[in-house]
């Protein structure tokens, strides 16, 4: 009797991973300077990605007071204004051009959480899970709510307290 | 779930009350809760979700099943890598790793249904063919967990546990009906009825009577005027599945009554003549309680009252009549707590506990007349357990799990069943999995009181509990094209093992139950499967088995090699072809028997949207096959059936 969604059928991947994305955004908090309602909520996309295009459709779904925006970078260095930066695969230049901006970035490729990514998704056993770099995002000012820790697959943390 | 605690066979009980309300009505964190247990198209979809648990587990899902024209769990678990299972024609058993002991009642393998154990308190018995209450048309998916399962389950989960999950009725909603006729007498009326509303509540109904004679058998050892025994091969079952659950409540109750005859002429009977006969009566019943997750914590309760009862009747002369009787019946109550954390970043843990009381267990043995009662036995049984469970997430790529259980059985020293398990996930696709775990088994009341005025038996109240220590690896990789690679492979050791040994060197002599064995099980399992965007479906297996004894003599019913595998076809205007075959290796036994071999196949014809006709055909190649004589007959081998026809008609409303 494995969990299913009433009535609910299977998904495709990229349209879950956007919808899973959303929800996270509900457990993260930015900066206070970082959260006023008239610029709204930016998601950033870089590079050609399979859930860029279901990314999309989240524009203008509320969250908390803010609207949600999406639109695509050239380069990572223009980030500026963003609050979720989705990167598809490793950018060797994202680590510099962030430095501790307070951008939440997310991935679903493999190694990502080694190379900058803070929320990483997968498919594991078909189904999403999501891996959290809880000091990458700390670094960055972000606040990650512990409901939201308890539902990663893995956190990881060099801090004992999440 | 996304720590996946629950993966294994007990994943059933602990399921959550479905995914409540809409997303948009519920608590953000329930919301994406929800969401990731949301299944996701594509590939993945076929390693059946299971290469996360922390153990070795081989699916077979209702779809194949159904396409197969499988009618008891036994057929669904034939399919499965490493199983093999045989027939005494008076009961069933189930075979893992080269260990099906003749005569033995596959006490060494534990078999649940939705999480709640079925083996029983007087003989262990969890048979897979009739004997189980719980017909094919009414399992979701069959799990065949391998490996020792103690640390979890207690008693009984040596090689590996069994669980078969039930339909919901939001799984099969509205009634179907199905009818069947076939050779051998076979007379069949399967029913079952599923309904939900709204999320939370759920009903889930199944009703199954059948009747066959059987074969007319050619068994000239028994000594019958022509070497025949005709007509003494029937069975009659009826079985009975009832669910309910309402929001954080579960009621289930199961239930089955199988009646077999005897051919074989067991413990010394008349050959050839009527009125040998067994009767096994199970009486399964739940009630359970799982909020689901609240917090940090989630609580489950479960209570479950069950009953077992053996009627076994010999007729050993004949006019005069002498006729004797063996009844056992036994009632036991299990209550068990269980309790998941999850505070701790990167760690899962589970604690439960257990309380079994077996008020009775009686054993008796008479004739009826003269009345001459040979043994009159009851007994009380009590056990108390506790365990732990911890999940421990090392990185995204791997994963730690440690378990141990403490089971404390009145009358034996306390038994510690503790177990880890690694498992290497480098990516979707591919897992590794490393595993070592101590299993043990309490003897039953038959091996430890049994006894009949010196016929057949001597009781043996020393007994102790036998012990399992396994070590395994497994290996499981998913191709995009959708083939599924997996391999298993395990060095297995049973000591203390309980054995029937006989007393002197006579044929027919008195046996008695000992502590002797010492048995090691080496072996690899390999399985490939595939679904084709096309619609195919196929899977085969090939496993070696090594199982001997501490002299290195090969043990008997163990073959060493098997091969197996199933194909189904895609639905091609309104028909579809299942076919299943089974290649099994010689196997020792009073006389040792050949390798058999078997071919079944179901042919399907869509009538209309409701309506669907099957041919079946079994053992479709008409090998005459045998399996290893038990002790309880003269026989030197078992002789199977051969080729037969049935036809199922099937409407659902």
């Amino acid at each position: 009797m494995l969990p299913t969604l009433a009535g609910a059928q299977a998904a495709s991947p990229e349209s879950l991973k956007a919808e899973v994305i959303y929800r996270v955004l509900m457990f993260v908090t930015w900066p206070p300077e970082r959260e006023t309602p008239e610029r709204g909520l930016q998601i950033c996309t870089l590079g050609e990605g399979s859930v860029e295009g279901a990314l999309r459709s989240l524009s203008g779904r509320p969250i908390r007071q803010l609207t949600v925006t999406v639109r695509r970078l050239a380069r990572p260095d223009q980030h500026a204004g963003c609050h979720l930066l989705y990167v598809p695969a490793p950018q060797p230049a994202l680590r510099t051009a962030l430095a501790d901006a307070p951008v939440l970035v997310v991935s679903d490729a493999a190694a990502m959480l080694d190379q900058g990514s803070m929320i990483n998704l997968q498919v594991e056993d078909g189904r999403i899970v999501f891996d959290v770099e809880l000091d990458a995002a700390r670094r960055a000012g972000l606040v990650i709510s512990t409901k939201l820790l308890r539902l990663a697959r893995f956190v990881r943390h060099q801090t004992s307290a999440p | 779930m996304t720590r996946h605690i629950l993966a294994l066979a007990w994943l059933a009980m602990l399921a959550p009350p479905a995914a409540a309300a809409p997303p948009s009505d519920t608590a953000d964190d329930t919301a994406l809760e929800a969401l990731l247990k949301r299944e996701v198209q594509g590939p993945s979809r076929y390693a059946q979700s299971l290469m996360d648990a922390p153990a070795s587990v081989s699916v077979l899902e209702r779809e194949e099943s159904n396409a197969l024209g499988h009618q008891t769990v036994g057929d669904l678990l034939a399919r499965l890598p490493g199983v093999y299972l045989s027939n005494s024609r008076s009961y069933s058993a189930l075979g893992l790793r080269g260990f099906n002991r003749p005569g033995d009642y596959s006490s060494r393998v534990l078999m649940a249904i939705d999480g709640q154990r079925v083996n029983d308190a007087i003989y262990d018995q969890g048979l897979p063919q009739l004997e189980l209450p719980i017909m094919a048309e009414w399992v979701k998916r069959v799990e065949l967990v391998h490996g020792p399962g103690s640390s979890v389950y207690g008693s009984n989960a040596l090689l590996g546990v069994v669980n078969v999950v039930t339909l919901n009725g939001a799984d099969a909603p509205g009634l179907t009906a199905q009818g069947s006729i076939g050779e051998q007498g076979l007379r069949r009326v399967e029913m079952h009825y599923g309904a939900s509303a709204a999320a939370d509540r759920d009903v889930f109904v199944g009703l199954n009577l059948q009747r066959s004679a059987g074969d007319n058998l050619y068994l000239p050892e028994l000594g019958t005027p022509d070497g025949w025994v005709r007509g003494l091969d029937g069975e009659r079952q009826a079985a009975l599945l009832a669910k309910v659950r309402h929001g954080d409540w579960r009621l289930s109750l199961n239930a089955v009554r199988r009646e077999k005859d005897a051919p074989t002429a067991p413990y010394g009977t008349l050959a050839g003549v009527p009125g040998t006969t067994y009767v096994d009566s199970i009486v399964l019943g739940e009630v359970s309680h799982d909020p689901g997750w609240q917090g940090d914590v989630r609580r489950s309760l479960r209570l479950s009252v069950a009953g077992y009862e053996f009627r076994g009747r010999y007729v050993f002369e004949q006019a005069p009549d002498l006729i004797n009787k063996d009844v056992a019946r036994a009632q036991w109550t299990t209550l068990e707590g269980r309790i998941l954390w999850r505070g701790l970043l990167n760690h899962q843990l589970m604690v439960g506990a257990e309380l079994r009381t077996s008020p009775y267990g009686m054993q008796r043995n008479y004739d009826v007349e003269p009345r001459h009662v040979s043994l009159d036995s009851n007994v009380t049984q009590d056990s108390a357990a506790i365990y732990a469970q911890d999940q421990w997430r090392l990185s995204s790529t791997l994963h730690l799990t440690t378990g141990l259980r403490v089971d404390h059985v009145r009358g034996f020293s306390p038994a510690l069943s503790p177990r880890a398990v690694l498992a290497f996930r480098p990516d979707e696709r591919e897992s590794f999995k490393l595993m070592w775990a101590r299993s043990f088994r309490t003897p039953n009341l038959y091996e430890r009181f049994y006894e009949d005025d010196g016929l057949t038996q001597v009781s043996n109240a020393a007994l102790k509990p036998e012990r399992v220590n396994s070590a395994e690896a497994t290996w499981e990789y998913l191709l995009p094209s959708g083939h599924a690679f997996s391999a298993n492979a395990y060095y297995t050791r049973m000591s203390r093992l309980i054995e029937q040994v006989p007393l002197s060197d006579d044929i027919g002599a008195i046996v008695q139950y000992r502590n002797i064995g010492l048995v090691s099980l080496r072996g690899v399992d390999l399985g490939v499967e595939q679904r084709s965007a096309a619609g195919w479906l196929w899977r085969a297996s090939a496993s070696w088995m090594d199982a001997r004894n501490d002299a290195g003599q090969r043990l008997s019913n163990a073959p060493s090699w098997m091969l197996k595998g199933h194909v189904v076809t895609p639905q091609w205007h309104s028909w579809q072809l299942g076919a299943e075959w089974n290649l099994v290796g010689p196997r020792l036994g009073r006389v040792d028997v050949p390798s058999t071999a078997g071919l079944n196949a179901h042919l399907r014809y869509q009538i209309d949207a409701r309506q669907s006709l099957a041919l079946h055909v079994s053992n479709a190649l008409d090998r005459s096959n045998s399996d290893p004589s038990t002790p309880d007959t003269a026989l030197n081998s078992i002789p199977q059936s051969g080729r037969s026809l049935r036809l199922d008609w099937r409407i659902t409303l």
